[in-house]
């Protein structure tokens, strides 16, 4: 799925989050907004999910029907397990895949408490398994690694790696290691203009 | 060695036999049976009563009549109640009816289904008009304390509306709606027997009130308000236990 933003802006209270951003998120390749805090990573992202309305410009290329994501709070199911929370937006993985692709994030005695329960990080990994689990083509990931230690990033990153084969990327943070280590093209967003380069 | 439990079971039960004891000993001192009678004159009333296959029709029949009327308003309650959440107009379309209904009199209500409605369906009627306002605000004011965040990831994800009602609103309607479930329970039973006090419908527990009333048989008054406690209570706890046996979230 390539991804166009066309001129895109976005106003709050009359002034412009970001305008004229033009960008272009090829097929299967993975892309990294890297900006300080209130330029706009979250604006596009909420853009691109189809959660906010542009007040400039259109996106094309997305089907809302094949979205997948990781938000910048967790958004789960407090009350339900690891495996139901991701059941819940993909019902027809089965219980065999859902049970070892949960064991390579999450300890084995967890998999039957409520999320409630969890640590931050523990949580953040359950994201990180709903988004890769689900089949939609366009991944779009908000601070997806934060609140995990150095080995369960780099645990994540691999996992991510894996499961995103020919899809389509997207992800922000404010760390540049995290990008390298996704090897994504970064893209930064400043001035409310855009520039992508290669890494 | 008692158990904290234990001792606080045992210092409720002392606290309950030190005023069954005050009662025994005020009617004994007053010694007019027509206006008190002591708590042994009324179990003495309540084992006699239950031994009659009237006493038996008459529980039977004011339960099925309250239950009815609150099992009926509670569907209706849920039903409208997600309906107006779903649709803005429902919601300032009924609620002159609603607003009536919550601010008029329970008396009001009792004479008015009598005249609508009958002896006979006078309980169903009014329990239902007392409960329904309870349930139906409630069940409003539960959905849309649904976590916004959680629908607008289910919106993302595509997430089938039967089980965003499952996992996200029913989670968030729970607490509003067992709350209102518990003071309606007691609401309905309070406010059922009143009605069949006033309309006296054949073989009801209001009916067998006024009865005891009429004849100054103070001690089956006593013996039945006793029972309408007794039911109340264990109405309010299976109805409540089931509920939220429903409402549970299992991990």
């Amino acid at each position: 799925m390539t991804v166009r933003c066309v001129d895109l802006g976005k106003e709050y209270g009359g002034s412009w989050v970001f305008r004229h951003l033009n960008l272009t998120f090829q097929e299967g390749g993975t892309y990294c907004l890297m900006a300080p805090s209130g330029t706009g990573k979250t604006t596009l992202l909420r853009l691109l999910l189809g959660l906010e309305q542009p007040d400039e410009g259109k996106t094309e290329g997305i089907d809302p029907g094949s979205i997948s994501a990781v938000f910048q709070e967790d958004r789960l199911c407090p009350g339900l397990s690891a495996g139901k929370n991701i059941l819940l937006v993909n019902p027809v993985c089965s219980r065999q895949e859902l049970a070892e692709e949960m064991l390579r994030l999450l300890p084995a005695d967890s998999l039957e408490k409520p999320v409630s329960a969890y640590s931050g990080g523990m949580r953040r990994r359950v994201c990180l398994l709903r988004a890769m689990l689900h089949p939609g083509r366009l991944i779009l990931m908000d601070e997806p690694f934060n609140g995990l230690d150095e080995t369960m990033r780099d645990t994540a990153i691999r996992y991510v790696k894996e499961k995103q084969r020919d899809r389509t990327l997207i992800f922000a943070t404010h760390h540049r290691e995290e990008a390298e280590a996704m090897g994504a093209e970064i893209c930064h967003i400043s001035s409310g203009q855009a520039d992508l380069f290669y890494l | 060695m008692i158990s904290i439990m234990g001792r606080n079971k045992v210092r409720k039960g002392l606290i309950l036999l030190f005023w069954l004891a005050v009662w025994q000993g005020v009617s004994l001192w007053m010694d007019r049976p027509i206006l008190l009678v002591g708590p042994l004159e009324t179990a003495a009333a309540l084992v006699r009563m239950a031994a009659e296959g009237d006493f038996w029709r008459a529980v039977f029949s004011s339960l099925a009549r309250i239950g009815c009327g609150f099992g009926l308003a509670f569907l209706a309650g849920l039903i409208l109640g997600t309906a107006a959440c779903l649709r803005p107009f429902l919601e300032e379309l009924l609620a002159p009816v609603v607003a009536g209904m919550k601010a008029i009199p329970v008396a009001s209500f009792v004479i008015l289904a009598l005249i609508w409605a009958g002896a006979d369906r006078l309980t169903l009627v009014v329990s239902f008009l007392v409960v329904f306002p309870m349930i139906y605000l409630n069940t409003l004011a539960g959905l849309r304390a649904a976590d916004p965040a959680l629908l607008e990831m289910c919106r993302v994800f595509r997430v089938k509306w039967p089980a965003r009602a499952w996992h996200i609103y029913r989670p968030a309607l729970a607490p509003y709606l067992l709350s209102a479930s518990q003071v309606a329970l007691g609401m309905s039973w309070k406010s059922g027997v009143a009605a069949e006090v006033i309309g006296t419908p054949d073989y009801s527990i209001g009916e067998q009130l006024y009865m005891a009333k009429i004849y100054f048989t103070t001690d089956e008054l006593l013996a039945w308000t006793a029972v309408v406690i007794a039911l109340s209570f264990l109405f309010e706890k299976v109805i409540f236990a089931l509920l939220k046996k429903g409402m549970e979230v299992r991990p």
